[in-house]
């Protein structure tokens, strides 16, 4: 009865539909419930019209949920293209898990498969900043490293030093420039065209209960990956180009709450990350 | 005459929290800025779970302030699949870390095969299904070390073969396990005209000495049914049947839900303050 039930509230069409669909008919033939001997018989709504009430709310329910954390996407594909895209999505992903933040996490791979998509490959960028946004709220809750933390490393161990990154860091690549895309939506200005392929770098994350979203050049975005990587200070500052300001990057990376913890390798540890 | 509690949710219902409203977002700025004078909060439980993040930090800076409780969504507890223990585990975490006063959830099932359809979807009230569920109650009460509270849903649909009521249900399934009942006032309006049956008749049936709190909602009506949307005020007809709740029960804490076109924080409260006179008529449980 519960497959049955569940059949016809997740079908993408309608409950008449489902009912009558050869899958669910294996469950519940469609003669029994037209009989009355399933659901009860109401004067006022037919089985499938009581039954309509939930494969709608199915729906119309995760869609919205799904806005709140694609709202970028919704508004560049449209509504009605993105519930389309949300059906689908639910199809291939159902959800298996209570936290309703959990139910996006596949989207922008998801995204990208859909070859009757325009644009795809932009679409899936988008998702992807949209999910690295929703993580980095969603990310466990740690002091950021205090200014003058640093200081007290003695300067021969340098280049032993390891950092710790905020939790709620992410850092993504992305084949077309999403970021002036997303702040546009931001900012409730119009959205232009599909833009041309240009690589961008982005670390976005959490700081004083905000996200942010910061871009980064390709020496910045190298040397960040590999700190977050947990390789030492020195060997992660031999991935950038010769000239990159790479004292500034650390003051604003520092500044911007990036960090939690440091460590000076095998000459001892500072303090551990402190959970809020 | 008010029906006495039941010893096992003497304890919970004894709690007399008074007014109380779902925590909600929208509300944040208002709450963590004025700290406004509100009995208690009910936080939705799944919101919370699986996260170290804002909503947890936010969170914890609530609980210092008011009493909180726990109301979910996703407990299943009347599905054919086997009860998530893991899930049960995180629920009481949830409870320590915030010191919620009770857990409730719904007396549906919400998914089967794995699947979450993050809806409260409807049960046949008969007896095979009665066993199952007094067995499962019996399960996640023994996990979670506390009567579980379960809610009436508001349901569109009602199954052919049936050997009780739903409130009839209700009170089998509360004599058998000893949980506790979260009575949504409005839901008993909703189903009563959905489903055709006389919802004062359901009150005076309702088992009260299991009952530890009380829900108000607002819903929309179309022209064939009730839907249970927490839009909107409370209607006239589910506030004459909290006067009635009241009486029958001797009073008992109660949660305002607002979930969608959500007021302010001052407008919400003072919906929720329309059943201090109700709650002032009775001897309300201390």
């Amino acid at each position: 009865m519960q497959r049955w039930f569940a059949a016809v509230v997740e079908h993408p069409r309608t409950a008449d539909v489902a009912i009558a669909s050869r899958a669910v008919q294996q469950l519940i033939p469609r003669r029994e419930v037209l009989a009355g001997r399933v659901v009860r018989d109401n004067p006022r709504m037919s089985a499938a019209d009581m039954l309509q009430v939930y494969n709608g709310g199915y729906l119309a329910r995760l869609v919205e949920v799904m806005a709140s954390d694609y709202g970028a996407l919704q508004q560049t594909v449209g509504e009605g293209w993105f519930e389309q895209l949300v059906q689908r999505y639910l199809q291939r992903h159902p959800s298996r898990h209570p936290n309703l933040n959990r139910l996006g996490r596949q989207f922008p791979a998801f995204v990208r498969q859909q070859r009757w998509l325009a644009d795809r490959r932009f679409l899936g960028d988008l998702a992807e900043l949209e999910l690295a946004c929703a993580l980095a709220f969603d990310a466990d809750e740690f002091a950021p490293l205090p200014a003058d933390a640093l200081a007290n490393v003695p300067p021969d161990a340098w280049g032993d030093v390891r950092l710790t990154a905020n939790p709620s860091l992410q850092l993504r690549t992305f084949s077309f420039p999403v970021g002036a895309h997303y702040q546009a939506w931001k900012e409730g200005r119009e959205l232009a065209p599909t833009p041309a392929l240009a690589r961008s770098r982005m670390a976005v994350f959490r700081h004083d209960d905000r996200v942010w979203r910061q871009q980064l050049t390709a020496g910045g975005f190298r040397v960040l990956s590999a700190l977050v990587a947990g390789e030492p200070l020195g060997r992660a500052l031999e991935r950038a180009a010769a000239g990159d300001p790479v004292a500034r990057w650390f003051q604003d990376w520092a500044a911007s709450g990036l960090f939690c913890a440091v460590h000076f390798g095998s000459r001892g540890a500072g303090p551990e990350p402190r959970r809020l | 005459m008010a029906a006495p509690l039941s010893s096992l949710t003497a304890s919970l219902a004894g709690a007399g929290l008074g007014i109380g409203l779902g925590l909600r977002t929208t509300h944040y700025p208002e709450i963590l800025g004025e700290w406004p004078a509100i009995d208690f909060f009910e936080i939705l439980s799944e919101n919370f779970l699986h996260t170290g993040g804002r909503p947890v930090h936010i969170l914890d800076r609530i609980a210092e302030r008011y009493p909180i409780v726990m109301h979910g969504v996703s407990m299943n507890i009347g599905s054919t699949d086997a009860l998530d223990r893991d899930y049960l585990r995180e629920l009481k975490k949830l409870q320590q870390r915030c010191e919620a006063r009770w857990i409730s959830d719904h007396l549906c099932w919400t998914g089967v095969d794995g699947k979450n359809l993050h809806d409260l979807l409807p049960l046949p009230y008969t007896k095979a299904a009665l066993r199952h569920l007094v067995e499962r109650v019996r399960m996640a009460q023994d996990l979670l070390e506390q009567p579980l509270v379960l809610e009436n849903p508001s349901t569109y649909v009602e199954f052919a073969r049936r050997d009780f009521s739903e409130v009839e249900f209700l009170g089998e399934l509360t004599a058998q396990t000893g949980c506790g009942l979260l009575i949504d006032v409005n839901n008993v309006f909703v189903c009563a005209d959905n489903h055709g049956f006389d919802a004062e008749a359901y009150l005076r049936a309702v088992p009260w000495q299991h009952v530890v709190y009380f829900h108000l909602a607002g819903h929309t009506v179309y022209e064939t049914h009730r839907l249970d949307t927490h839009d909107s005020p409370v209607c006239d007809e589910v506030w004459q049947l909290y006067r009635l709740a009241c009486e029958l029960s001797g009073g008992r804490s109660t949660v305002l839900e607002w979930d969608a076109n959500i007021p302010d924080l001052t407008t919400t409260h003072a919906e929720a303050q329309k059943a201090a006179p109700f709650l002032r008529a009775v001897e309300v449980v201390s």
